[in-house]
């Protein structure tokens, strides 16, 4: 079993969910509420990550972001840095294909919430950062739950967009799934079915263990 | 107590609203039907709907103009709003949803005053409950403690009390006198329950179909409607049209359906519409024993202490109130139907309600109200 490659795995996986709940939570909730033409075409360009092959994926990255194109370009010259090549470019890869999963549960759970609550808080004198962190993450809380735990689930098997943007290098941008494939690919059947075996239990773990919070939370209450 | 003042336009749909009133203080009642527009003008007021036009001030402050495109964010309007449905924080425990308007407040003080609020409201004991774990009456008090705790300028209720029982009304109704007492906030509530505006209220807001019907002090709007439709909704359950057939000295009598009924003197000219209303709680209605039913009660004119001759047709008994419907009836041909709302010990009892029976119905000049004009089409006599 690659240990750089379980440890990397976690790194991007980790990693990539951060950023998904930073970025995806207030745009999930900002599509929730936002009434303004096109917004059925950004909520299907949202999920639209979750349906094309990941390789497609990739390769939209890579002309994006690639050392030939302007933004990698201009990140190679100003902060000597590519993500081609680079664990960076892996957590691209795990939250352009994860990240749709956390947003779409989450807006999900954030139009399920009556908007009487959050009208509540208001009259109540809060401002909408303090409504929005006391009252609208709380009342949606098992959905961002659920949807955080798929995309952290989706971003650790991440495959096809992070072998397209960083390739498979031992130590360097080697995750587990594309370990599992170079074992396979060089005849090591034991060392793929290990780690296969591994990322299929710890997906698992991360299911269960979610789920088991979502249920024990001090945030959840009976209808 | 702050005065709010407001005057101004707003839609929801193909719905308009055209909201003017003014509350000087203490408690004022929007009162209408369902579809009036009243939660829509608690909405303008506090913030969570955005009027077209006009203008809403309270205590001297402007919350909202529209023509300096001037409007206060809700959460900076000092006001209290207890929801229908009482929207409490489902994820919070009492004590804080009590504490959840007292975040700039110091932890000790909020806590404090957490305390007093549920000293006041009576509801010690259920600090750590969730929402689910309350009763209707219960969930109402936590409701307007929350409203209350940081000591709003203005509290806005929206059919306060329609999902509790009778004897919880009562209750809250006393504490919600007691806690405005002590506070010193103005409050508007809407419902469209007379009994509930009237006990509730200094100052009453009659309100139809999107438009201010009347308003005023709760005694004279209740007891002088300014118009049929307001009496309508105001509970007065009799509303015929008459003609004046005379008018002299101090008194004028009209003419319904060919019963003649008594009024004060009114200043209306003779031969000239009206509509008539008449509160059914103040007509008195008994039935008549045989020797009376067989003597002359032919004329509709009838002698001091002689009532109207009358039918009766059906008879809602309510246990201790009973709703009689009577139909008045001149020589050989049937008058008017009136609605009479009588208590146990007063004109109804079992016995006297056979249809065979005579009744006869006494109309107190002082109880008939007079409106130029007829009763409109839209608002027939229920």
């Amino acid at each position: 079993m690659e240990l750089a490659a379980l440890r990397l795995t976690f790194q991007v996986a980790l990693t990539s969910t951060a950023l998904a709940v930073a970025v995806g939570l207030p745009f999930a909730w900002w599509l929730a509420r936002a009434r303004f033409p096109g917004r059925d075409l950004l909520s299907a360009l949202v999920l639209l990550p979750m349906l094309l092959p990941p390789t497609v994926l990739g390769y939209f990255l890579l002309q994006m972001v690639g050392r030939e194109s302007a933004v990698g370009g201009l990140l190679e010259s100003v902060l000597g840095f590519s993500l081609v090549f680079h664990w960076s470019g892996a957590v691209l890869a795990a939250f352009v294909t994860s990240a749709p999963f956390l947003i779409r549960t989450a807006q999900a759970g954030f139009e399920s919430a009556d908007p009487v609550y959050t009208e509540a808080a208001r009259t109540l004198g809060r401002s909408e950062l303090a409504i929005f962190m006391t009252i609208t993450i709380p009342l949606a809380w098992k959905a961002i739950l659920a949807g955080t735990a798929m995309a952290l689930a989706r971003a650790a098997g991440e495959f096809g967009a992070t072998l397209m943007l960083v390739g498979n290098v031992p130590g360097r941008t080697q995750t587990l799934s594309t370990a599992i494939y170079d074992a396979v690919q060089a005849d090591r059947t034991g060392d793929a079915q290990i780690m296969a075996v591994t990322l299929a239990l710890v997906t698992l773990g991360l299911l269960v263990g979610i789920g088991t919070l979502a249920k024990g939370s001090t945030w959840s209450w009976r209808h | 107590m702050a005065a709010l003042s407001a005057d101004f336009q707003a839609t929801a749909g193909s719905f308009h609203l055209q909201a003017a009133f003014h509350v000087p203080g203490g408690t004022a009642a929007i009162l209408g039907p369902s579809g009036a527009g009243k939660t829509l003008t608690l909405r303008s007021v506090a913030g969570l709907a955005r009027p077209v036009s006009g203008t809403i001030a309270l205590g001297g402050r402007t919350l909202f103009d529209a023509k300096h495109s001037l409007s206060v964010a809700t959460n900076h309007r000092r006001l209290g709003y207890v929801f229908q449905e009482y929207a409490l924080f489902p994820h919070l425990r009492v004590w804080e949803n009590l504490v959840y308007p007292l975040a700039a407040w110091p932890k000790q003080k909020a806590k404090e005053r957490a305390s007093q609020l549920l000293g006041l409201l009576r509801l010690q004991g259920l600090e750590e409950r969730r929402p689910t774990e309350l009763s209707a009456g219960q969930k109402q008090r936590v409701a307007l403690g929350r409203a209350l705790a940081a000591s709003p300028q203005l509290l806005l209720l929206d059919e306060p009390f329609s999902a509790l029982d009778t004897p919880i009304r009562a209750s809250l109704t006393e504490q919600f006198r007691e806690l405005q007492a002590q506070m010193g906030f103005t409050a508007l509530l809407v419902t469209h329950d007379v009994a509930e505006a009237y006990s509730l209220s200094s100052h009453l807001i009659v309100m139809e179909q999107g438009r201010v019907l009347q308003q005023g002090e709760r005694a004279s709007v209740y007891h002088q409607p300014a118009n049929p439709e307001a009496a309508r909704l105001l509970g007065v359950q009799n509303i015929m049209t008459g003609t004046v057939v005379a008018n002299e000295g101090h008194e004028t009598v009209i003419d319904v359906d060919g019963v003649r009924l008594r009024t004060l003197s009114s200043g209306l000219r003779r031969g000239e519409r009206v509509a008539v209303g008449i509160r059914a709680e103040e007509i008195v209605a008994q039935p008549v024993g045989a020797a009376i039913v067989n003597g002359d009660n032919r004329a509709t004119d009838r002698a001091p202490g002689g009532g109207l001759p009358a039918r009766l047709e059906q008879v809602i008994d309510r246990g201790s109130r009973q709703r009689l419907l009577l139909r008045l009836r001149v020589d050989d041909h049937e008058g008017p139907r009136v609605v009479v709302e009588a208590t146990g010990s007063r004109g109804y009892h079992e016995g006297g309600a056979s249809a065979s029976v005579e009744w006869t119905v006494d109309i107190p000049a002082t109880a008939v109200h007079l409106w130029p004009g007829v009763v409109h089409p839209a608002s027939p006599p229920s």
